[in-house]
């Protein structure tokens, strides 16, 4: 076969080729109705669930699902400040929240309520030795518990050890999903931009009052650009044609466009004195008039982090493991990324099942179950 | 990242980009190799060429493949790119400007709402603060009461009802 010959054949391919192109176009553009509709049709926030304390903004919401309780521990969320509540109760399929209610957990969550200019002055305090604490005294009251468990994701997760390290009296289990405690590792992007000689927090807050969402969301796409803001509408024109990945496409689009600002003092804490000079795992943290020690945790912990996470990689979460004072301690490190360890199939699958189970073994089943 | 002397600042972070997306894309066509291009072994002649292209793969698929490896080469320029000293110094510049401007509207507006006898969010920000304060003074009042109260009862003979200190 000749050169001209291969040529020919490529270029009556590639004619072949374009008109298909042209039909999936055609298709593509009549299917944008249904694109439309789906949308409008994506709710989130499955699982039933009604408040039931209040303080300010703040809502402790318990789920219920019409499963009896089948353990004598509750079991309390925790997530960061800058997402809504419904991040781990996204939908069906995707519900960290439905899979502990299901096993039969009497299982809360704080929505943390969307501060205003007048919360600017919220701090660190505030939220750990307050509002959480709170939280936990009304679970404790309800329940009849002394001792509650408690899951924190991302930053709610570093919240949680600090809690867990101030009142190691109220918790019996601790599992932290992608949650940073050491920040002393500078190799990946949010490190860098936020070090005190790039990033002055104090000015920030002092100008903008509350850490605005947009800006955080921003920061947060600009950590995977190509992928955030090209590749992502790529596969999204490729598999416009298919129902269950729009409902999840815009299942995600929602929790990734819906976050909230950060109340200004704690966020100038939180970036002060966490990021910038990783107090919390050097054990110098103080909230308040008390110094978080990490050494104060010995309740059982689970430290779950995503091989690839890009927002908080396995370096800053793993170091709370030689930490704590904990004996029984466990890390479970998924072939994911930070969202994906919450919403991925393959986490749902294979992972949530046997940190539900876990957390079982150590929650003491009420009799009868 | 280091320019080399004369070039035009950031070329060659501009020539390793388009120098390892081009490479990447040819890779992905099933091109033996790019003329010119660093890192490739030989110039492809039309028969080479014509033998990547009759492959297995349609043209659209080698579109996708080939947009793919640009994409992946984009985003590991731009991450490389977004750790240099460059970006960080710009970020730094931008950040800076943004908080001025933002402070000079604030301080215009502020200063109109004042001339019209109308408070501003600044005042309102301030009698937050005060409020705050105040209440973490009340609060930290409540506490020695509290514990005052402990040691009377305990110093009576009545079991304590002690509270955890909490804000």
């Amino acid at each position: 076969m000749t050169a001209f010959d291969t040529l020919t054949g490529m270029w009556s391919a590639a004619l072949a080729d374009t008109t298909k192109q042209w039909q999936d176009f055609a298709a593509k553009a009549a299917s944008w109705p249904n694109v439309m509709e789906t949308a409008e049709r994506v709710r989130v926030a499955i699982t039933p669930s009604e408040p039931v304390y209040k303080e300010d903004k703040l809502r402790l919401l318990n789920y219920r699902d019409g499963v009896e309780c089948a353990f004598d521990t509750p079991l309390l969320f925790i997530f960061a400040l800058v997402n809504r509540p419904y991040i781990l109760d996204l939908k069906e399929g995707k519900t960290v929240v439905g899979h502990f209610v299901r096993r039969g957990f009497d299982t809360y969550n704080i929505d943390w309520g969307v501060p205003s200019d007048g919360d600017r002055y919220l701090d660190m305090e505030d939220y750990i030795d307050r509002y959480v604490h709170h939280c936990v005294e009304r679970v404790c009251e309800r329940t009849g518990q002394e001792k509650i468990n408690i899951l924190g994701y991302c930053m709610g997760g570093s919240m949680s050890a600090m809690y867990a390290s101030l009142h190691p009296e109220r918790v019996k289990n601790l599992i932290l999903m992608a949650a940073p405690v050491d920040w002393s590792s500078q190799d990946h992007h949010l490190a860098l931009w936020t070090r005190p000689e790039y990033f002055d927090v104090d000015k920030f807050i002092e100008v903008y009052g509350n850490a605005p969402a947009e800006w955080l969301q921003w920061s947060f796409l600009l950590l995977r650009p190509v992928d955030n803001l090209f590749s992502k509408y790529v596969n999204f024109y490729n598999n416009m044609e298919d129902e269950k990945y729009l409902e999840d496409f815009f299942a995600m689009e929602r929790w990734l466009n819906d976050n909230i600002p950060v109340a200004g003092e704690m966020f100038r804490q939180f970036v002060k004195h966490c990021m910038q000079k990783n107090e919390l795992i050097q054990g110098k943290l103080m909230i308040g008039d008390r110094r978080v020690d990490l050494r104060n945790i010995t309740c059982p912990i689970l430290n779950l982090t995503a091989s690839n996470d890009h927002l908080v990689p396995c370096g800053q979460s793993l170091p709370l493991n030689d930490a704590v004072g904990s004996t029984d301690k466990e890390a479970i490190t998924f072939p994911a990324g930070h969202i994906g360890l919450a919403v991925g199939s393959k986490a749902h699958r294979d992972m949530w099942p046997k940190v539900v189970e876990w957390l079982a073994k150590r929650s003491g089943g009420k009799k009868g179950f | 990242m280091v320019d080399t002397p004369g070039a035009f600042p950031g070329a060659d972070a501009w020539m390793k980009f388009w120098s390892d997306a081009m490479g990447k894309m040819s890779a992905a066509a099933g091109i033996p190799g790019m003329a010119g291009m660093p890192g490739m072994s030989a110039t492809p002649g039309a028969e080479a060429c014509a033998s990547a292209f009759s492959q297995a793969c349609s043209p659209s698929e080698m579109v996708t493949k080939m947009q793919q490896a640009f994409l992946e080469a984009w985003a590991k320029s731009l991450d490389q790119y977004m750790r240099s000293e460059t970006f960080l110094a710009m970020l730094k510049k931008s950040m800076e400007n943004a908080l001025a401007m933002r402070q000079q509207m604030d301080d215009l507006l502020r200063k109109t709402l004042h001339m019209g006898q109308s408070p501003s969010r600044a005042d309102t920000s301030d009698i937050m603060q005060f409020l705050h304060s105040f209440e973490d003074r009340v609060l930290d009042q409540l506490t020695v009461l509290t514990r005052r109260v402990d040691e009377v009862e305990a110093a009576v003979g009545e079991k304590p009802k002690s509270a955890p200190k909490t804000k």
